[in-house]
């Protein structure tokens, strides 16, 4: 095994290094940075998870579970994005825990999430909810978590398997399998949103 | 295997990503959508989560960050707490494991003084009873006294042993 020789060079960079990633803002160490980076994030996370879990109360408690556990972690960010990907990566743990547990599997079973479609007055939007729900009831949870951490949160594919543990060679094949059942599901009605495509 | 990937579905899924859909992305790449399964499955199926993205962060009810941060410096100097005070717990716990087995060790070990003592205390008690020494007499008579004693005083340590145990689980 080689051994690198430590110089007064060496260790002077060592140090600068340290200090550089002693200067990025983690949101784990104080109150104001956490405040902001929870402004920034929380409501992307809350809507992960209510739609891959399709239980808003359930989103609720897993948020604040995700930002506890986030908080106590030793795991150093460096930068926000990274923290981002790493606060994701615990509510896909959770979440994950929490399918685990044995619960009635069921799909008549599973929580209505009350969330957007019940707000909205426009009948357009309604229906497009309501699709989107019984098309997201229809995938696997596993495929629902692929999906939007491709297509609504925009993360790539080595991304998504730091995020969900999965091996990021399968991620591709898994999300194309994905896809495909979803559009399925979305286009026998011939559904096309306003003002795009 | 080829047919399922496309070289485009990840510049159409940045387009749809960034807002520049189907204006900003160029006649090129809306041409292929067209044509192409898979990056007309890429623009319904990202069509739709944007959609519902948007529509879900907005009707999010969230606890204010105060709070969390307060909750997760609570939880921090519980854990803190539990940690400094673990060695603590376990010699507490190996304590009251190994009471139990040094009195039977010592028992065992030093069975003939106690025996000797004990046949002391047998004969001290029917100097002061009469019925009782009627009852010596007849166990020891009958070589019953010392093992009734003996599984007493070993009945008594089990019994602690066992309350030591519970009273661990219990903690646990």
């Amino acid at each position: 095994m080689k051994t690198k020789a430590v110089t007064w060079d060496t260790a002077v960079a060592g140090a600068a290094v340290r200090e550089e990633a002693a200067a990025v803002p983690t949101p784990q160490r104080n109150e104001e940075e956490f405040a902001g980076f929870y402004q920034r994030t929380a409501r992307p996370l809350w809507a992960y998870l209510a739609r891959v879990s399709g239980d808003a109360a359930l989103a609720d408690d897993l948020l604040q579970e995700s930002y506890l556990r986030l908080i106590n972690a030793t795991f150093v960010a460096d930068g926000e994005v990274s923290c981002r990907r790493y606060l994701f990566r615990i509510a896909s743990n959770l979440l994950r825990d929490h399918w685990r547990r044995p619960v009635p599997a069921s799909l008549d079973q599973l929580p209505d999430i009350a969330c957007a479609a019940g707000e909205s007055r426009d009948p357009e939007r309604i229906h497009l909810q309501s699709q989107l729900q019984r098309a997201f009831a229809r995938v696997k949870p596993r495929e629902r978590q692929l999906l939007w951490l491709a297509y609504a949160e925009g993360y790539t594919h080595r991304e998504i398997a730091e995020i969900t543990g999965l091996g990021a060679a399968g991620i591709r094949l898994l999300l194309f399998r994905a896809r495909r059942k979803m559009a399925r599901l979305l286009r026998p009605e011939g559904i096309v949103l306003r003002g795009k495509a | 295997m080829k047919r399922c990937f496309c070289p485009l579905e990840g510049e159409i899924a940045a387009a749809l990503r960034e807002g520049r859909w189907p204006e900003g992305a160029g006649d090129s790449l809306r041409a292929h959508a067209r044509e192409c399964a898979t990056c007309g499955e890429v623009v319904i199926v990202a069509q739709f989560l944007g959609q519902a993205r948007v529509e879900t962060v907005r009707s999010a009810r969230l606890p204010s960050s105060g709070a969390l941060w307060w909750r997760a410096q609570l939880h921090r100097r519980c854990s803190d707490v539990e940690r400094a005070t673990q060695p603590i717990a376990l010699v507490e716990k190996l304590s009251l494991v190994c009471f139990p087995l040094v009195c039977i060790g010592l028992a065992v070990w030093q069975w003939k003084p106690i025996s000797s003592w004990l046949s002391w205390l047998a004969d001290a008690g029917r100097v002061h009873d009469l019925f009782a020494d009627s009852v010596q007499a007849s166990l020891s008579n009958s070589g019953l006294w010392m093992p009734i004693l003996f599984a007493a005083a070993l009945g008594t340590v089990a019994l602690f042993g066992v309350l030591a145990l519970y009273l661990l689980v219990e903690k646990d």
